[in-house]
């Protein structure tokens, strides 16, 4: 049983509640040599040294080395640059033998071959040492025998097995933590995120992000002539790999989402997790590539490749930021929505008047009205090409009317967001305080709760200064309302001081309310069963906002 | 909270694999194979095209080797030679060039990857015509005009242009939608 970390409020700092899980690893400098070396670089146990970066280095080396094996076999690429390709060779092979050397050496500390009784040798025939030797051996094999180039680089294909060292461990500890759960929950607890998903859940989550980016930027470097040239085939075959996993999580996510709770039935609730924006871009990420294949003959289906870069949007599943945009977007809808007909009728009657104005003088440039709601939202928006201007008194006098109001219209929306956004970021500070104010009561927080204290300010990107002055603006709160508990109101009310303070409480204790509550229900209910007064209600909006 | 969460599912007692998970396994490697037979036709298509590429890549060397050879007196091929005064009795044009061109060994024996008939030749893509593809595409370079602001046009090589003067030739295939590929451009 390992004892629970307790962070006391009255020596709480938020750098060491942020740092935790960061922490620098406790090795003693009086370890052995070998013991030494294994807890700093090899140990997965110890928190805070360096077995990660070892690992995620090793993991990155081997994802170049793929794409060099991949460029190799364009001449084009190769031919003029084959000795950096041969330099990068050769320092990979020094990276991968020094590792295995370092890891051979260091075995007889590992718990899973110290028992043993030549735990080297145990070391050196498990699968991981034959991995990484075979990542290798070819590269000095070489040296002493003739080998074909393509055997070669098959061999050197083996090197992508060594990722299996950060994979394993992950998926282990997947199924443990997916014990006696069934096939579906597993699927969900691969592509949703939950308390089940563990690291290998993350490593999903990369491994798509990965695809997406590299597929994205070959979307882009087709466009570019000469690259398309020369690497065609290898986009054509990239592009296929990239849909066939992105199909294959489509079926999942739609298969396993009944696992969540807003999509348990089995037929509605798929077709609701397929009607949500992220599996639409999910769709959209896939289907030229299928409408392409089937329709080509049919139609110039061209343009759908342009769709491709809608996989960009499938990184929007795991950002806040997006979420953040999306909420300020559907509180602001309404204000936006009518920045956005003022802004339409503006453009439709500025263009009606130019047309009106402009078109005898210049029938080739204000032809219809259409040509003039371009030069309308050009003048408008302030960007002003020039390639349609007025020239009569009156169409210039509209021109000069429309830029003057068009700095305004248009700045409307920009400072609708942006004030609507540091508001939601207000806001989800105030919730932090409040969840703060509430972990604290007890004066102490478990590890539990400075996990989601850190989780939270990860989110909303807060420094820990700011952590900080939340923690102590909570810790003073707190503390006044312990000094005001034992008082009655009455007591209260004769100092001003304290009747602010505690003004303020009950303010904060309104918003909480309103943060915890289904608002929607509570206003329904509100009105229809006449339980508060318009003033009332009125007011819970008021201070809730 | 781990705990919990198993307590929750531990009533239900689930199978851990149902004939739901079957079917749906089923049809994951039904898609999944669907997918490889279409990326592997997309991988056959986008090979021919590359062929296509090297062939005419191999013109383009052709004209090349040529364009240096041309202005030599005794410049043995009469159908692309540069003047009216060679010994031929008929003047030099490119459609005469051209046959020559794929009337030599490695060009009459090469195929279209798309058709497997003979190498053809065409006046442009026509992106969605697939019986363009894999086509030979030549066009003549005509710069703009010294101090114009239009670009330089690209109209086909007409079969009758006279080869007296050089020429700016480019070379381009249709792809496997007839998209066209533009591979080189030579002076000839």
């Amino acid at each position: 049983m390992t004892e629970r970390k307790i962070f006391y409020l009255k020596d709480l700092d938020a750098e060491t509640l942020l740092r935790d899980g960061e922490d620098e690893a406790n090795i003693s400098s009086h370890l052995p040599i070998r013991a030494w070396l294994y807890a700093w670089l090899l140990d997965p146990t110890i928190k805070g040294n360096y077995q990660k970066l070892v690992d995620n280095s090793v993991a990155l080396l081997i994802l170049a080395n793929l794409l060099a094996l991949i460029f190799e076999r364009v001449p084009r690429i190769y031919d003029p640059y084959h000795l950096w390709f041969h330099i990068f060779d050769v320092f990979s092979v020094i990276i991968f033998t020094v590792e295995y050397g370092v890891r051979a050496y260091l075995s007889p500390e590992d718990a899973d071959y110290k028992r043993r009784r030549f735990p080297r040798l145990a070391y050196l025939t498990s699968p991981f040492a034959v991995i990484d030797l075979a990542a290798i051996l070819p590269f000095f094999l070489q040296s002493f025998i003739a080998i074909d180039l393509r055997v070669l680089r098959f061999l050197r294909l083996l090197r992508i097995f060594k990722l299996f060292r950060v994979v394993l461990p992950a998926y282990e500890q997947f199924l443990v933590l997916n014990q006696g759960r069934t096939f579906r929950q597993r699927l969900h607890a691969l592509v949703f995120p939950s308390p089940y998903g563990g690291n290998f859940q993350q490593y999903f989550d990369v491994f798509i992000s990965f695809f997406v980016i590299v597929s994205v930027l070959a979307s882009i470097l087709e466009s570019v002539q000469i690259i398309d040239y020369i690497l065609n085939i290898e986009f054509c075959v990239f592009d296929s790999v990239a849909v066939a996993i992105f199909t294959l999580e489509y079926l999942v996510r739609l298969y396993s989402c009944v696992e969540e709770p807003d999509f348990k039935r089995p037929i509605s609730g798929r077709i609701k997790q397929a009607l949500t924006p992220s599996t639409i871009i999910d769709l959209l990420a896939i289907l030229p590539f299928y409408l392409e294949i089937f329709l080509h003959h049919l139609f110039d289906l061209r343009f759908l490749r342009v769709f491709r870069l809608t996989r960009l949007l499938k990184l929007t599943r795991s950002s806040d930021a997006t979420a953040i945009l999306l909420k300020v977007i559907g509180r602001e809808w309404p204000i936006l929505s009518a920045a956005a007909f003022i802004l339409l009728l503006l453009v439709i009657m500025t263009a009606s008047l130019g047309f009106l104005f402009e078109h005898d003088a210049q029938p080739d440039k204000f032809d219809n009205i259409p040509d003039a709601i371009y030069w309308a939202v050009i003048t408008l928006a302030s960007v002003g090409y020039g390639d349609i201007s007025p020239i009569t008194p009156m169409g210039r006098f509209i021109t000069i009317i429309m830029a003057l109001v068009g700095i305004g219209i248009f700045a409307i929306p920009a400072a609708l967001l942006a004030s609507a956004f540091s508001d939601q970021l207000l806001k989800d500070r105030e919730a932090l305080r409040n969840s703060l104010y509430h972990l604290m009561k007890n004066g102490q927080l478990d590890e539990e709760e400075a996990a989601q204290i850190r989780l939270e300010a990860r989110r909303l990107h807060l420094t820990v200064h700011e952590i900080n002055q939340l923690i102590e603006t909570a810790v003073k709160e707190l503390e006044e309302h312990d000094n005001r508990e034992g008082m009655s109101l009455p007591a209260i009310a004769q100092s001003p001081e304290l009747a602010i303070e505690h003004y303020k409480f009950l303010l904060g204790q309104i918003r909480q309310l309103a943060l915890l509550t289904d608002d929607e229900r509570f206003q329904d209910i509100a009105r229809t069963k006449d339980r508060l007064t318009q003033n009332e209600l009125a007011l819970w909006a008021k201070i809730k906002d | 909270m781990m705990r919990e969460a198993e307590l929750k599912d531990a009533p239900e007692m689930r199978r851990f694999f149902t004939l739901a998970d079957g079917v749906f396994v089923a049809v994951l490697v039904a898609v999944f194979i669907a997918v490889v037979v279409l990326g592997t036709y997309n991988y056959q298509e986008a090979a021919k095209t590359e062929t296509a590429k090297r062939e005419a890549e191999a013109v383009m060397a052709w004209l090349e080797s040529q364009a240096a050879l041309r202005d030599n007196p005794d410049y043995p091929i009469a159908a692309c030679g540069p003047a009216l005064e060679t010994a031929s009795l008929l003047p030099p044009t490119w459609e005469a060039c051209r046959a020559y061109l794929l009337s030599q060994p490695e060009f009459r024996d090469a195929r279209n990857p798309f058709s497997e008939g003979p190498l053809s030749v065409a006046d442009a893509c026509v992106p969605g015509k697939s019986a363009l593809r894999g086509a030979l595409v030549f066009e003549k370079f005509v710069p703009a005009p010294d101090g114009s602001q239009a670009p330089p046009t690209t109209p086909p090589m007409p079969p009758g242009e006279l080869l007296s003067k050089h020429l700016s030739i480019r070379v381009s295939i249709c792809n496997r939608d007839a998209e066209p590929v533009f591979v080189g451009q030579v002076d000839f």
